[in-house]
């Protein structure tokens, strides 16, 4: 669900943009590079020992060391992914869904619903997601089936047709947002039952965003073609639009726009609980729930003006994830694990 | 709108701090204080229709030769 969470909808346009007719491949490229950095989650996973990322931080880099980065690294990575998370949900809500209703108004009420899912705990939000995505798999079923009669294979022809260059090079925002996003789940590690089981979580969670990822982006391609795919902000969106058997069954962008609300929810849910969590450590704070207001207050204003409109946004996702969660989601895990090689090292 | 939201910023500030007296008189209150006073003033910017800089404006920036470094070793 976090995965699917923004991408879906911003990130479609973009891919088709720039690998054209190869934009399903892309997609599997990017799978395959997630796949490749899940090892070093695991590992860093396998030694937090502690019962909170916190205390792992303070073994590692001592008090101030540890507080310091849990305060920069929430602040920089998963609160500002919120903000332009949020920023994204209701761009998208005001050009498509409510362009009469004040920009305010929708923020604050999609944080209402956040700050009430952040404030009952890390265990009702994985319970409740448990519960919808079955039928969130579902509705993305129905939804492929129903374009079934308008595909056309000739979209995803030549293949390769310009190597696997920009192939490459289209997966890389889609490697960085979401994918590399993964180091947040770092502060949720502490919650799992058995840690032992991380990397099977972390495996299944990849093939199964991959799996709604490919279909989404693949049916997607075959219905409007690369060309018209990469001209719309939202074509996955969009394609669910153009479903109408008999004349009767159609109107499915409300049933995609509902499933998408959730998905989002359960992005932004997680992107405020880690940014609690971080801050609360960082700042010395045991009850944790008295920072989820004043923080939804900062983020209520910021998504508001993260970017000045949402061209300047898709290409920030387009140009800036891919460094931006190198660093924050592959550089600065990397570096801890080291360190705690090194900490662990028998004298 | 944004008043509301303000307004709303205000209310729950004040009840955070009476709850501060009345049940987390042993947890730190300067914090929690300092990120409400940082979202009121925000919202009141807001309500002023002051411009506010996106924070990519003022993070990125900051973080380009980082991001340009990091993008050029993985990619």
């Amino acid at each position: 669900m976090f995965y699917l969470g923004s991408a879906m909808l911003s990130l479609t346009g973009l891919l088709a943009e720039d690998s054209g007719q190869d934009a399903w491949l892309s997609v599997l490229f990017a799978l395959l590079v997630h796949v490749l950095t899940i090892p070093l989650y695991i590992a860093l996973g396998k030694q937090i020992k502690e019962p909170s990322l916190g205390d792992y931080l303070t073994r590692l880099l001592g008090s101030i060391g540890g507080r310091s980065l849990a305060a920069v690294y929430v602040l920089m990575f998963p609160f500002f992914i919120y903000t332009l998370g949020m920023f994204d949900l209701t761009q998208f809500i005001n050009t498509l869904v409510l362009p009469r209703t004040p920009t305010s108004a929708t923020i604050l009420l999609f944080t209402i619903v956040i700050v009430a899912g952040c404030y009952n705990g890390i265990k009702t939000i994985g319970r409740t997601s448990e519960l919808l995505f079955p039928f969130l798999i579902g509705l993305i079923i129905i939804i492929a089936a129903s374009l079934s009669p308008d595909i056309e294979w000739k979209h995803l022809l030549p293949v390769m047709d310009h190597g696997f260059s920009p192939i490459v090079n289209a997966s890389l925002p889609f490697i960085g947002h979401p994918y590399w996003e993964m180091s947040i789940f770092l502060f949720i590690v502490p919650y799992l039952k058995d840690r032992n089981k991380l990397g099977a979580i972390l495996l299944h969670s990849a093939w199964i965003s991959g799996a709604v990822f490919f279909v989404s982006m693949t049916i997607t391609l075959l219905a409007l073609g690369p060309r018209l795919s990469s001209h719309l902000i939202y074509p996955a969106y969009f394609v669910t639009r153009t479903i109408s058997i008999g004349e009767f069954y159609e109107r499915f962008e409300e049933i995609f726009t509902f499933a998408w609300y959730i998905m989002i929810y359960y992005r932004l849910s997680i992107l405020l609980f880690v940014t609690v969590e971080g801050l609360s450590y960082a700042f010395s704070i045991p009850s944790k729930q008295r920072l989820l207001i004043p923080l939804a207050l900062i983020g209520i204003t910021l998504s508001k003006y993260a970017a000045p409109n949402v061209i300047v946004q898709l290409n920030g996702v387009h140009d800036l994830p891919f460094g931006y969660s190198g660093l924050f989601g592959v550089l600065l895990p990397a570096i801890l694990l080291i360190i705690g090689k090194i900490k662990n090292r028998p004298a | 709108m944004e008043m509301i939201i303000f307004a709303s910023g205000l209310g729950l500030f004040v009840y955070e701090s009476v709850q501060w007296r009345k049940s987390y008189r042993n947890e730190p209150i300067a914090f929690p204080s300092l990120l409400y006073l940082i979202g009121l003033a925000l919202a009141w910017l807001s309500v002023r229709h002051a411009p506010i800089p996106a924070p990519a404006s003022i993070l990125l920036p900051v973080f380009k030769p980082v991001i340009d470094t990091v993008s050029s070793w993985l990619g």
